[in-house]
């Protein structure tokens, strides 16, 4: 954590408050600001990026496109700041990108991609002032919002840290530091304490520590689903109705629709809302065997396209069992990703047809073109995306993304710790406690940990 | 009519003989003064050196060139190494010792010493030229002057020894206390607190059936302490563990109102680490029995020390408590257990260098610290000694951080957090444990030895050259393939770990479990022959390897905060944001750097955000008026 001393580092985040806005702000901060922006950033016109670097405080238009896929994440407009005479007295660059947390944090991924790092809660601020970018009444001032921010994180901590989270924290910080204790008295007072009982300190380790904080780690993954949306491939064979589908999904005409099998040929995405929930649908190109070198790599796009989503939806035409192309997009389909929705559109066209359940598949049949059957997919849709949870029941359990980091931290150092006590490496043990210990106080906010100066600037919010 | 020196040290215990040892070494006048000669470098508790922490802060001195390793050396009658089935990092040295030759051979280590004169004196007060010290005065009103002046009193200063509900002023059982000494600090304007410590009674070894008790040899052949000594002169003898039982318990629990400690006499904070005998019936109801242990006090002595049955009970009980043990019940009790109560210093009164914030030229070590344990003592000494005569000489202090040594971690601790009871190594108290080991104390610490003068050119001229050992072999090893060839696997297999499928290197190999060195030896061995002290770092660098890279990245981080100096003068109260407690506070501690302040019991995030922005904003203003 004491990284964040290290000036050198450039760092970026999101500027804005989390939550779906007009627009987003990504600020990187530090010397390779403006040749992260360069090899990320497509400007509307080409003439203006002849005199690098841009024009200070000028807002140029373009595209963010990942320098590696060449895939564009988001139209944006973005502006370069010289040091020192900016904020933190670095060189900084700032993104304004559209609002959603899907699309703000692509923009983000591929900034840090590029040799950024994430930059820490309030590390922005702590450079304005180590970089001499304050007077004393703003040094003061400062002094005076840590403060206020510290009694407000308190206060946060109690409601924002939910009560059901904060309390299976707890426990397990609890069980840690019990497992620590006896294994520390075995290392400090083997005469008094004995050797150390190995079975019981598993047995802790296996009931009140790991189990605990893998169950957590994994609502904090539902979590980040539940705020930042699935990313759904609509994937088939051609002229299954995979674009009219997605438009009847989103509810608008974005992919273009013809009777010609092949139209779709690189991927569409169209972000939407299904029973509250985020998706992002990608319309695919067909999968057949062609000729045609743009349509194949259209359909490369979409292996990739499948190879990203944390859903695919599978679609087929209604009427008949599954071909054997159909059977082999499947098993694509399986090794892609572990959530698959079996879809048979064209209902309209087969009035009556009812798929038979498919192994553990229990197929839906739609008519996008009537909207028939749409609901039943919607459902099928929230239910992948919730795995059998009741998100709504506990929304206080789950962890955030910076809690979820800890909390997977926390995982890996209980898991070592576990391993070390099996190698009756005691010391060790006791070391990988103690950073699970750590992990943990971090989400509580307790504990004297020698990286305070980090906990202090925790207390801002990220961005400034 | 007076004498100078440049250093006094008062108190010739742990403490005060290797703070006079050192600086005498470091070329300083030193006079060492004690209440009674023959009590010099005493051991009025356990006749034992070393343990968890102990044993590690004991090789610390030793690498910095100390006395009291080698000296354990020469009177050891049995060694034990700690956690030998544990990992190397806390692996500790514990013996048993001849006391009344270790007092002996420290007198004449003392004595043999040039540069340093040893006296018997009662020093009552110290001699003042404004606030720094320029002397000290004797109870006969004699004066020495000195530029320094090191207070290693111990367990002396107002010391009451409690038998029961009779109580007796004195330092140890037997000998003065010192009260003026007490009196004059406390005018002086010194915090002090009073603390309670407690020794077992000594039986006859005569009066005792050994047969009840399960004997326990030490380690053939011992591994001696000091890097410096080659083997332990002394026939090993050993000790004798036994358990306590329901009777021993009732009689405590019944004459309870008869103790010292549980009677409502005794004030001072004890030490739950080391309780009395009472304390652990009475904290410990549901527990059945307690483990005791007899140790020899020495070869030319019948005197058998009562591990575990420390208490402050009159002579009739403590006579009946011991009869209560299998074996013991014939016991005659030649010197009785007794509760002692004395002053302390608080410690955060204590700049890093062990120097009082109040006097100039004033230092203070050892259990008047408010410690406990003579490798505690002897430690703070050796620091103390070292600092006072860096100050004299105009060199910069010796300042080693808590990522270098167990004395550093003690000393932080002290001066930063303070104590509430007394206060003793534990390895759990060091957060950069795994680098803090009994096996690399040279690589650690000699050469500040050797630069400070107490180390000579030939033992660094040795630790060169193994280090550069380390570092070949270290190299040899990590670029050393092993081939799945018939007798490499037959050799794994015998270690009961999977055989080679494909070429495999060495360090790799190495990190499983159930190998060690012992891999390298019967794989590739090196053409020349390896010392087992270069074997050994090389093998816990290897088996280590991915804790001490991370412990090695939490050092780095540490030290950035070390670095943010506070500077001397700073003024907490011209520091906006910070509560009136926290500068108060602050302005008393005066820490010397951010990171020493992040340590500090109350300090908040907030508070040290608002010291650093203090900070820069003054070396900006320092800036702008050099510009101006």
């Amino acid at each position: 954590m004491f990284d964040a001393m290290n000036l050198s580092q450039t760092i970026a985040a999101i500027a804005t408050p989390p939550g779906v806005g007009g627009i987003g702000v990504i600020r990187i901060s530090g010397s390779l600001s403006s040749s992260i922006l360069k090899s990320i950033f497509q400007p509307a016109h080409s003439s203006l990026f002849d005199i690098w670097p841009p024009q200070a405080y000028k807002l140029i238009r373009g595209k963010i496109v990942d320098p590696q896929t060449s895939a564009v994440k988001d139209d944006v407009l973005a502006v370069f700041m010289p040091g020192p005479g900016t904020y933190t007295g670095e060189d900084v660059v700032e993104i304004q990108g559209h609002g959603g947390p899907v699309v703000l944090g692509a923009v983000l991924e591929t900034v840090l991609s590029q040799g950024a790092r994430l930059a820490e809660p309030g590390e922005f601020t702590r450079r304005a002032f180590l970089n001499g970018r304050m007077d004393l009444s703003q040094a003061e001032a400062v002094v005076d919002l840590i403060h206020a921010r510290t009694s407000q994180a308190a206060k946060t901590a109690a409601t924002h840290v939910g009560g059901g989270l904060k309390n299976q924290v707890k426990g397990i910080l609890e069980s840690i530091m019990e497992c620590r204790a006896h294994v520390e008295a075995a290392l400090d007072f083997s005469e008094d304490a004995g050797d150390g009982e190995t079975e019981s300190i598993l047995a802790k380790l296996d009931q009140g520590v790991i189990p605990p904080l893998r169950e957590l780690a994994e609502a904090a993954e539902l979590g980040k689903a539940y705020m930042e949306g699935l990313k759904a491939a609509i994937v088939g064979r051609p002229n299954v109705g995979k674009s009219s589908l997605m438009n009847a999904l989103a509810g608008q005409e974005r992919s273009i629709v013809t009777e010609t099998p092949g139209a779709t040929r690189d991927v569409v995405r169209e972000p939407v809302l299904i029973r509250g929930l985020h998706f992002t649908l990608s319309d695919t190109a067909g999968m057949r065997t062609s000729s045609d070198a743009v349509e194949m790599i259209g359909i490369q796009r979409a292996k990739d396209a499948m190879g990203e989503s944390d859903l695919i939806i599978l679609v087929v035409e209604a009427g008949s069992d599954l071909s054997p192309e159909d059977q082999e997009l499947l098993r694509q389909a399986e090794r892609s990703c572990n959530r698959v929705l079996m879809v048979y559109n064209k209902l309209d066209l087969h009035p009556g047809f009812n798929p038979s359940p498919l192994g553990d598949y229990t197929p839906v049949a739609v008519s996008a073109k009537t909207g028939q059957g749409l609901e039943g997919l919607r459902q099928a849709m929230e239910k992948a995306l919730r795995q059998g949870r009741e998100l709504d029941a506990a929304p206080g359990i789950i962890p955030n993304l910076r809690q979820k980091g800890a909390l997977e931290d926390a995982l890996q150092s209980a898991a070592h710790a576990r391993d070390r006590i099996l190698e009756e490496a005691w010391e060790l043990a006791a070391f990988d406690m103690e950073e699970a210990q750590k992990s943990l106080e971090q989400i509580l906010g307790i504990g004297v940990s020698p990286d305070i100066l980090d906990r202090i600037f925790s207390y801002f919010c990220i961005g400034k | 009519m007076c004498k100078r020196y440049d250093i006094i040290v008062i108190g010739a215990g742990h403490a005060g003989c290797e703070a006079a040892l050192a600086a005498a070494r470091m070329g300083c006048k030193t006079l060492l003064t004690t209440i009674h000669l023959d009590s010099v470098a005493g051991m009025p508790c356990s006749p034992s050196i070393g343990g968890a922490g102990k044993g590690q802060l004991v090789k610390e001195v030793d690498a910095l060139g100390g006395s009291m390793a080698r000296v354990t050396d020469q009177t050891a009658i049995s060694y034990r190494t700690l956690n030998t089935r544990k990992g190397p990092a806390v692996q500790s040295t514990r013996t048993q010792n001849d006391k009344h030759m270790y007092h002996q051979m420290m007198k004449q280590c003392v004595e043999d010493q040039p540069n340093l004169d040893l006296k018997q004196a009662k020093i009552d007060r110290l001699v003042l030229d404004g606030n720094r010290v320029a002397g000290v005065v004797d109870h006969f009103g004699y004066e020495y002057q000195a530029e320094a002046v090191i207070l290693a009193t111990g367990t002396f200063l107002s010391g009451v020894i409690h038998i029961g509900h009779k109580s007796m002023k004195a330092g140890r059982a037997g000998e003065f206390a010192s009260y003026s000494l007490a009196s004059h600090l406390l005018e002086l304007g010194f915090a002090m607190g009073r603390m309670k410590t407690g020794t077992p009674a000594r039986v006859a070894k005569d009066s005792i059936d050994f047969s009840c008790f399960e004997e326990q040899a030490g380690e053939a052949p011992p591994r001696p302490f000091s890097l410096f000594s080659k083997a332990s002169p002394l026939t090993p003898m050993s000790s004798f563990m036994g358990r306590t039982n329901e009777r021993t318990h009732r009689i405590i629990r019944d004459n309870l109102s008869c103790s010292a400690l549980y009677g409502g006499i005794v004030k001072g904070v004890s030490a739950r680490y080391c309780p009395s005998f009472e304390d652990k019936i009475v904290k410990f109801p549901e527990r059945e029995s307690h483990q005791i242990i007899l140790e020899h006090e020495g070869v030319h002595t019948r005197e058998i020390y009562v591990s575990g049955l420390g208490n402050s009970m009159p002579l009739e009980v403590q006579i009946k408590l011991y009869r209560s043990i299998p074996g013991m019940e014939q016991v005659e009790i030649m010197r009785p257990a007794y509760a002692i109560e004395y002053d302390f210093l608080h410690p955060t009164g204590l700049k890093p260098t062990l120097e009082t914030k109040l006097v100039k030229g004033l230092y203070a070590a050892g259990q008047l610290n408010g410690t406990s344990g003579y490798e505690e003592a002897a430690a703070q000494g050796m620091w103390a000694g070292i600092n006072a005569a860096c100050k004299i000489q105009g060199r910069p202090p010796f300042l080693p951080d808590r990522s270098e040594a167990y004395m550093a971690v003690m000393v932080d601790d002290l001066v930063t957090r303070g104590t509430s009871e007394p206060y003793r190594m534990f390895t759990s108290r060091a957060e950069y444990r795994l680098m803090l080991r009994e096996d690399n104390t040279d690589l650690r610490l000699m050469e500040y030895g050797h630069d400070l003068g107490l180390i000579d050119d030939d033992a660094h001229k040795d630790l060169q050259e193994r280090k550069k050992q380390i570092q070949a072999e270290l190299d040899r090893v990590r670029n050393t393939i092993i081939k799945p060839l018939p007798e490499v696997n037959q050799y794994l297999e015998s270690k009961e770990t999977a055989p080679l499928k494909e070429a495999a290197p060495l360090d790799r190999l190495m990190k499983r479990v159930q190998l060690g060195y012992d891999a390298v030896e019967n794989l590739a061995p090196s053409p020349e022959p390896v010392n087992p002290r270069v074997s050994r770092q090389v093998e816990i660098a290897i088996k280590y390897e991915g804790y001490i890279a991370k412990q090695l990245r939490e050092i780095e981080k540490f030290r950035e905060m070390e670095k943010v100096r506070i500077p001397e003068g700073f003024d907490f109260q011209a520091v906006h944001g910070l509560s009136n407690e926290l500068k108060a506070k602050l302005g008393a501690l005066k820490p010397v750097s951010l990171g020493q302040a992040s340590r500090m019991e109350g300090i908040t995030p907030a508070a040290l955000s608002a010291i650093m922005i203090h900070l820069h904003q003054s070396k900006n203003t320092e800036k702008e008026e050099a510009q101006n």
